[in-house]
């Protein structure tokens, strides 16, 4: 799995390279719970680079997701291009994801929190 | 649109390879001068049959090989699936609950949707045939 790892005022940035399928779903969700490491915690993942997102993919954002709202921490997606939004939007987990068009706006979003 | 393509891949049932099987159907589809969204989501359903039958066909045993088809023509692309594995009965799968969240349960459904043809047929010898098609535009 490709990824690098920022730091953005407090805002925790994990940027994906490359398709997010099920050969990296493991990694991804060990990498993403390392982030989401509190009630303080604010993560954004951003998917500018990012060619493809599997239904396996999908379950490590909804899971992370959810960890982060019971730990009453933040968690973001930002920037999909249009084929990995779709994926989104087909298994509807749009309605439960935050997923912002671009990178600049989630870490608006964040900063205001 | 580009002349008739037919080729064949022979994989290994590990999750990492299922990369190569999107880009070798990928190259030769952008070779046919196939747009770029059927790509993509023949590169989708593709790799969320293959999930299937590396994890649930063949228990990720590396040792197990998988065959690909592709059929490119004028009017569609097409991609054939054959495994040895334990054929998995797409009927006794729970209905999404899209209210839910659900982390998993997406792969089949999204395969239905990404595609314009999808069948699965269990073969008389063990094993499933699977076959995407997406029409071209």
């Amino acid at each position: 799995m490709r990824y690098s790892l920022e730091q953005d005022n407090g805002i925790k940035v994990v940027r994906l390279e490359g398709p997010t399928d099920v050969s990296q779903a493991l990694e991804l969700r060990d990498l993403l719970g390392q982030q989401i490491d509190g009630p303080s915690a604010r993560v954004l993942v951003d998917l500018s680079d990012v060619t493809l997102v599997d239904s396996s993919g999908v379950g490590v954002f909804v899971s992370a997701h959810r960890r982060a709202a019971d730990a009453g921490a933040k968690f973001v997606l930002a920037g999909p291009a249009a084929g990995v939004g779709r994926v989104f939007e087909l298994t509807r987990t749009n309605r439960l994801l935050e997923i912002f068009p671009s990178v600049d706006e989630g870490l608006e979003a964040l900063r205001a929190e | 649109m580009g002349d008739r393509v037919s080729d064949k891949l022979t994989l290994p049932a590990q999750l990492e390879r299922i990369d190569d099987a999107r880009r070798w159907s990928s190259s030769w589809a952008r070779e046919a001068a196939v747009d770029e969204d059927t790509i993509q989501d023949l590169e989708l359903a593709m790799t969320e049959a293959l999930s299937n039958t590396i994890r649930h066909g063949y228990g990720e045993d590396p040792a197990q090989n998988i065959e690909l088809w592709l059929d490119i023509d004028g009017q569609r692309i097409a991609l054939t699936i054959l495994d040895r594995g334990q054929p998995y009965d797409a009927s006794q799968r729970p209905p999404i609950d899209f209210d839910a969240g659900q982390e998993g349960g997406y792969g089949l459904y999204l395969m239905e949707q990404l595609t314009d043809e999808l069948s699965r047929t269990p073969r008389e010898d063990g094993g499933t045939l699977v076959t995407l098609v997406k029409y071209r535009k």
